[in-house]
C-alpha cells in the first residue's frame, strides 16, 4: 500500500475515531493528521501482522493516550480515563456515574442527543464504543488497539451502553 | 444461565462476541422472554443511533495536507540524493586513485594517460594532459 492508498482509505476512519476520542472537531483533525502521519512513516515497516484498519486505530489510539498523559490535555486524566501508567488496566472499575446536570437533552434532536451522551461517556469507555459501533471491532481487536484485557472491553462496552441507554430515553425510539 | 445472567450477557450475545453454546442458550431464550426481546431491540436501536450519528468525513483541508505530504513520501527524493552521493564518492575515489597513481606510480599512470588521449584522438577530441 502507497502513503496515497493510506491517505484515501483510511484518513475518514481515522478522523471518525479521533472525533470520537476527542469529542472535539479541533483536536480529533490533530489526533487524526499525527496519527496518519505517523501512519505513513511506519508503512514500509507494516508487515501485515493486523488488518490495515486496525493498525491505523491502534495508531490513533496510541497517539491520544500519549495526549491525555501531556500536559497540555492534563484535565482529560481527571476525568478518569485512562490511568497514567502505559494504559494498563485499573484493578476496579469505578462505579458508573451518574448524569452530569450538564447534560441537557430537552430539545435536542436525536443527533445531538446521540453526540451529547456519547461526549459524555468516560474517554476510555468513549473509546470503545467507537471501536465497536463505528469501526465493527470486535472485542480481541479493540483489547489490542486499547492494550486492555478483553473482558475489560466486554463489561465497560455492557456498562456504556446501559448509561448511554438511560441516558437517551425517549430519544432511542424517535426514527 | 439464569434470566439475571442472560440479560448480563446480552450486549456479548448482540455482537456476536459469544461461543456457540452461549448464542443457542440465549437465542433459546430470547425467543420466549419478552424483557430480554426489548433489551435486544434497544441495544439495536442504540447501535443504530450511533452509527446515524456519524460525523461528516476528514475535513476536506486536513485530506489534502496529509495527500500532499503522502505524494512527497512516494517521491523517490531519497533514492535520488542516495544515487548522487555515491556517484560524487565515486567521482572523488577516482579523482584521488589518479592523483595517488601519479605520485607512486608513474609509469603506470603515463601509460593510462597514453590509452586516454589515444582514444580521444581516436574520436577526435584533444586530449587535456599531453
Amino acid at each position: 500500500m502507497s502513503p496515497e492508498e493510506l491517505i484515501e482509505k483510511y484518513s475518514d476512519m481515522a478522523y471518525c475515531l479521533a472525533l470520537r476520542l476527542t469529542g472535539n472537531a479541533t483536536e480529533a483533525e490533530d489526533l487524526a493528521e499525527e496519527a496518519l502521519i505517523k501512519a505513513m512513516k511506519g508503512l514500509p515497516g507494516f508487515r501485515g501482522d493486523s488488518e490495515p484498519g486496525v493498525w491505523v486505530s491502534r495508531i490513533v489510539a496510541n497517539c491520544w493516550k500519549n495526549q491525555l498523559r501531556s500536559p497540555r490535555l492534563a484535565f482529560w486524566r481527571r476525568l478518569g480515563g485512562f490511568n497514567s501508567t502505559d494504559g494498563e488496566e485499573q484493578t476496579v472499575d469505578p462505579p458508573d456515574p451518574a448524569p452530569g446536570p450538564e447534560l441537557q437533552l430537552e430539545g435536542a434532536s436525536r443527533r445531538e442527543a446521540f453526540e451529547k451522551v456519547l461526549n459524555s461517556l468516560e474517554p476510555r469507555d468513549r473509546a470503545i464504543v467507537a471501536l465497536r459501533e463505528l469501526d465493527g471491532r470486535s472485542y480481541t481487536e479493540i483489547a489490542g488497539i486499547l492494550s486492555i484485557p478483553e473482558g475489560t472491553v466486554r463489561s465497560r462496552l455492557s456498562r456504556a451502553r446501559k448509561k448511554l441507554r438511560g441516558l437517551l430515553g425517549g430519544f432511542l425510539e424517535e426514527k | 444461565m439464569t434470566h439475571e445472567e442472560i440479560k448480563e450477557s446480552l450486549s456479548d450475545y448482540f455482537d456476536g462476541q459469544l461461543g456457540p453454546a452461549g448464542t443457542v442458550e440465549i437465542s433459546a431464550h430470547v425467543a420466549t422472554c419478552p424483557e430480554c426481546r426489548a433489551e435486544l431491540d434497544a441495544l439495536s436501536a442504540l447501535s443504530a443511533g450511533i452509527k446515524e450519528s456519524l460525523p461528516a468525513p476528514a475535513p476536506a483541508a486536513m485530506k489534502e495536507r496529509l495527500l500532499a505530504r503522502a505524494r512527497q513520501e512516494n517521491k523517490p527524493l531519497f533514492r535520488s540524493a542516495t544515487v548522487l552521493a555515491v556517484a560524487f564518492a565515486a567521482l572523488i575515489l577516482v579523482l584521488m586513485a589518479g592523483v595517488a597513481a601519479k605520485k607512486y606510480m608513474p609509469t603506470l599512470f603515463s601509460s593510462v594517460q597514453g590509452m586516454i588521449n589515444g582514444a580521444a584522438s581516436t574520436l577526435g577530441v584533444s586530449g587535456g594532459n599531453k
